[in-house]
């Protein structure tokens, strides 16, 4: 990271990882790394916790679907695809963090995912839910 | 209404109710949420009553996400509701119009609490970046808790989490919403202050109803009808 031009500002020692019990941590990290490398959304994966991102707005949070892991291997990078397709697609990124969650876990459990299921907007799409 | 003499005796602790006081709401609801939750037969005949009942039936609610159904209105202001989360509910950080409790009775959500509105002070609103989570908890199967009208709050929920609320009554015509992604917050008035169009497009279709109740029968909330609802 911090070489790319589409990143020009070094990330040099910023850390961009946690281990497992460092979860806690990780609204600091999202923090540091928006602020370092000024992205949209600076997003932290915590694996079956979900995962949050940081933007403009402060922070956001989706948990994981509960699911039998059968294997993590390539974890990461199907929630890149379900967050990445699900943003393009025009979704908001609650939707799209939504989405890599349920990719995520659906390839962890080894589930077959062909598509993405479209995720509604939040409160209710053109009705604001009563509270 | 249904209630026999156990949630009849638990209904009437909440008609004498002090709304302002968390701890008698709380003492006062949790029976007749547990009860319920413990009896899902008897769950089974409210909603059927609910969905078959003239009154009950037009203060259903059904949104892309979230499902409502009024299981009891009663007299006094306040009411017994089911909400079934559908797949991907969020909802922005909002308060209420009342104080409630809630049982989870199937699923869990991630539940943050940002303060209560008092933080607003004189404003009339708030920047959304301004709200900081003072506590996140995740509200899972066969918890209760109650929450004052004034905490803002929101949910992320798993998919068909179902939960079973004492609803009190309404303190204020008009809640807070923000979103943070736009970067706006306003203040939403209740169903009383809502076009004819607008409540229409709330308002729960007996279709629905339906859909919901075979939903929640085959999602294992909803036990087999009592005997005598069967008869």
């Amino acid at each position: 990271m911090g070489r790319s031009p589409r990143w020009p500002r070094p990330a040099w020692g910023c850390r961009v990882g946690l281990v497992a019990n460092q979860v806690g941590q990780a609204p600091r990290l999202a923090a540091d790394l928006f602020h370092r490398l000024g992205p949209d959304a600076a997003i932290v994966t915590l694996g079956r916790f979900g995962a949050l991102a940081h933007t403009t707005r402060g922070l956001l949070r989706t948990p994981a679907p509960t699911v039998t892991v059968v294997h993590t291997h390539g974890a990461g990078a199907a929630f890149s695809a379900g967050y990445a397709q699900t943003l393009l697609a025009g979704a908001t990124l609650p939707e799209a963090l939504h989405a890599g969650c349920t990719l995520g876990s659906a390839h962890c459990a080894g589930s077959p995912v062909t598509a993405i299921q479209p995720t509604p907007t939040p409160n209710g799409g053109p009705c604001v839910i009563r509270h | 209404m249904l209630f026999d003499t156990d949630l009849a005796e638990a209904a009437t602790m909440l008609r004498t109710l002090d709304w302002t006081d968390l701890a008698a709401i709380t003492h006062a609801s949790t029976p007749l949420l547990a009860v319920l939750d413990a009896r899902r037969d008897t769950l089974h005949d409210l909603v059927v009553h609910a969905i078959e009942d003239d009154h009950l039936s037009g203060l259903h609610e059904h949104y892309d996400i979230l499902d409502k159904l009024v299981l009891h209105d009663d007299t006094s202001g306040w009411r017994l509701r089911l909400h079934v989360f559908a797949p991907g509910y969020f909802d922005r950080p909002h308060n209420h119009r009342w104080t409630y409790t809630s049982r989870i009775l199937a699923g869990s959500y991630t539940h943050t609490l940002y303060g209560s509105d008092e933080l607003l002070g004189d404003r009339e609103t708030i920047d959304p970046a301004q709200l900081t989570p003072r506590m996140v908890r995740t509200e899972t199967t066969g918890d209760t808790y109650t929450l004052q009208h004034t905490m803002i709050h929101a949910i992320t929920a798993q998919p068909h989490t179902t939960s079973l609320i004492v609803r009190g009554p309404a303190v204020k015509d008009r809640f807070l919403v923000t979103d943070q992604v736009t970067g706006h917050s306003w203040w939403q008035y209740g169903a009383a202050h809502e076009s004819p169009e607008t409540a229409a497009a709330k308002r729960m279709t007996p279709q629905r109803a339906r859909a919901t109740l075979r939903r929640l029968r085959e999602h294992g909330v909803l036990g087999p009808a009592t005997e005598a609802a069967s008869a």
